[in-house]
């Protein structure tokens, strides 16, 4: 009887589970189909697969954006690492006055809509010539994410036993090379999950790329969205297009599996 | 004598820790002080100002921006549509995740496999998953070519009905049925969210305590309804908040699948923040959305915050 239940159970959630990954499966699917394909009914599951929608998207300049992503989402993953793991590391490890109340206000920081700073942002970019640049974003992502990356790095450094750090201080490294030599190597696969996370944190941002960029520095969202509106509902392309922008994602998660579920369950408390 | 120099010892390193310490911090604040909290306060100046075209005009206006907020159709729709979808959407949240996290709980084959899969779409940006709901809602396209054997063909966010309208200011306040098409679709990206967190739960109520409810005669039903559901009310609360904070601030999905919609049915403060400061240039209205959307999910988050932060204690 016992048995049965459980799987009853099994079937139940792997029935669930499919239908949960249905929609990206099928923006997969529907990536390869023709456009009149993509809109039969009912949907055609045997077609000839085509990259056909791949190239048109690809000359429609998808590659453009798709690298303007990759470089702000890397290179503001990097400054937010430098800035936020060395804070981090203080707030967990070294003798600060008010840890809990700086932590407190540095996370809060993280939960506000970003509309509350905006225009503000936007008026200073304009000023410095940098509305629509790459480097306004980088910046932008990196301040984005160093509250998460001092919050998250913060309980990794916490695990880290206190008689290490005394060790090497007793050896006669300074706090510096502590944190260097021993420190930050026990804390990798911690330090992995955290830049994941900024990274996929980066990746999708949407609200400063879409306010802040045009034409020359427009990432992946920001193409999909305007596409979406100035080509009207081409849902190959769509696909293709949408298809393009979680591969990263997954090629990355499959990698780095546990790290990636863990920064997630962490960090999406602070999204 | 040793434990003087001891002492001594033990000082300048802590001094030499200390100044470390600030050196690795001080970055971090004075960026968000200025990026934060001077920006806010300098969003707030403009929400005060009458500057609403493209050329600069800092007069003071006093609160006039936000009184004809509150008097304009548009706003108060969006007020409305936060109230419903804020809701529904932590309801689906919650009942998902502890539903699906309750299952897997039983010790299931492939536990990590189902785990990964539902938190997949939290990886995804609101742009693909509007761009994927979009169409699997769409009435013409979508699950309705499956739904219509069964004789039922919704709209889904294409309908503009208030389902128990009354008049309410400008509008009527009711449930704007397009609002439900959004909340799938949010709801299938954060679901993962909340169940993690249950999963988490779960693990922490003891097998002892199902094992003492069994003994005096429970069914396994009573003892979630009793015993392991109540245990996890502290985790409940966190769901609801950050997803409380999610639904304050939510742009880009709406942007992506639906926009404002016919009569605003599906329109948020962020949407409109963003078209009237930047398709509009109406900067001191945007300003005095940004600012009441900061109030409102300060007031849902700093509370939050503080209790967990006396918490760790």
């Amino acid at each position: 009887m016992k048995k049965i239940t459980s799987g009853g159970l099994t079937l139940l959630t792997y029935v669930i589970a499919i239908l949960f990954f249905f929609p990206i499966l099928w923006i997969f699917i529907t990536g390869f189909k023709t456009e009149s394909e993509a809109i039969n009914i009912p949907p055609s599951l045997f077609f000839k697969p085509s990259l056909e929608n791949f190239q048109i998207v690809w000359e429609a300049g998808i590659g453009g954006f798709f690298a303007n992503s990759v470089f702000v989402t890397l290179a503001s993953t990097v400054i937010a690492l430098l800035l936020g793991v060395p804070a981090a590391y203080a707030l967990a490890l070294l003798k600060v006055k008010h840890k809990d109340d700086i932590l407190f206000w540095i996370i809060s920081t993280r939960f506000l809509p970003i509309a509350g700073i905006i225009i503000p942002l936007y008026l200073l970019f304009k000023n410095v010539n940098l509305l629509d640049s790459l480097l306004a974003l980088i910046l932008l992502y990196a301040g984005m994410n160093i509250p998460l990356i001092i919050w998250m790095m913060r309980s990794f450094f916490n695990d880290v036993s206190f008689e290490i750090i005394e060790a090497t201080q007793v050896d006669g490294a300074s706090g510096l090379q502590a944190f260097f030599q021993v420190v930050l190597l026990l804390v990798r696969p911690g330090l992995v999950s955290t830049a994941l996370l900024s990274m996929v944190f980066a990746w999708n941002e949407f609200f400063f790329a879409v306010s802040l960029s045009y034409t020359n520095a427009a990432t992946l969202p920001v193409y999909m969205a305007s596409y979406m509106t100035q080509e009207g509902l081409f849902w190959a392309k769509m696909s293709a297009a949408a298809s393009i922008s979680i591969l990263p994602v997954i090629i990355l998660g499959w990698f780095t599996q546990r790290q990636l579920v863990r920064g997630l369950t962490m960090g999406a408390v602070k999204g | 004598m040793e434990l003087a120099e001891h002492k001594k010892r033990n000082r300048r390193k802590m001094t030499k820790d200390h100044w470390t310490a600030v050196a690795f911090l001080i970055p971090s604040v004075i960026l968000i002080l200025i990026f934060v909290y001077g920006f806010i306060a300098w969003t707030g100046y403009v929400s005060v100002s009458n500057w609403s075209t493209l050329v600069p005009d800092f007069s003071f206006a006093g609160l006039q921006n936000y009184i004809s907020l509150f008097q304009d159709y548009r706003f108060q729709s969006d007020l409305r549509n936060t109230i419903f979808f804020t809701i529904f959407f932590i309801g689906l949240v919650i009942v998902m995740g502890l539903g699906l996290g309750i299952l897997i709980d039983q010790k299931l084959k492939g536990e990590s496999l189902f785990r990964n899969i539902f938190l997949f779409p939290m990886a995804l940006s609101f742009i693909v998953t509007g761009v994927v709901w979009q169409w699997l809602l769409n009435p013409s396209t979508g699950f309705n070519q499956f739904l219509k054997f069964f004789g039922i063909t919704p709209k889904w966010y294409t309908d503009t009905n208030i389902l128990a309208g009354f008049e309410w200011g400008q509008i009527e306040f009711g449930v704007p049925v397009a609002i439900i098409a959004v909340v799938i679709a949010a709801a299938w990206q954060m679901t993962g969210f909340s169940l993690a967190m249950y999963l988490a739960g779960l693990r922490g109520v003891p097998d002892e305590l199902r094992e003492a409810a069994r003994m005096d005669g429970a069914s396994e039903f009573q003892i979630y309804r009793k015993v392991v559901i109540p245990m996890l009310m502290p985790i409940t609360v966190s769901v609801i908040i950050i997803m409380a904070h999610m639904s304050l601030k939510i742009f880009d999905l709406i942007y992506a699948m639906t926009g404002s919609g016919a009569n605003f049915v599906t329109d948020v403060p962020a949407v409109y923040m963003y078209e009237t400061t930047f398709k509009g240039n109406n900067y001191a209205n945007g300003a005095a959305i940004a600012i009441i959307m900061l109030l409102v999910v300060a007031v849902f988050i700093v509370p939050y915050l503080w209790n967990s932060r006396k918490g760790d204690h």
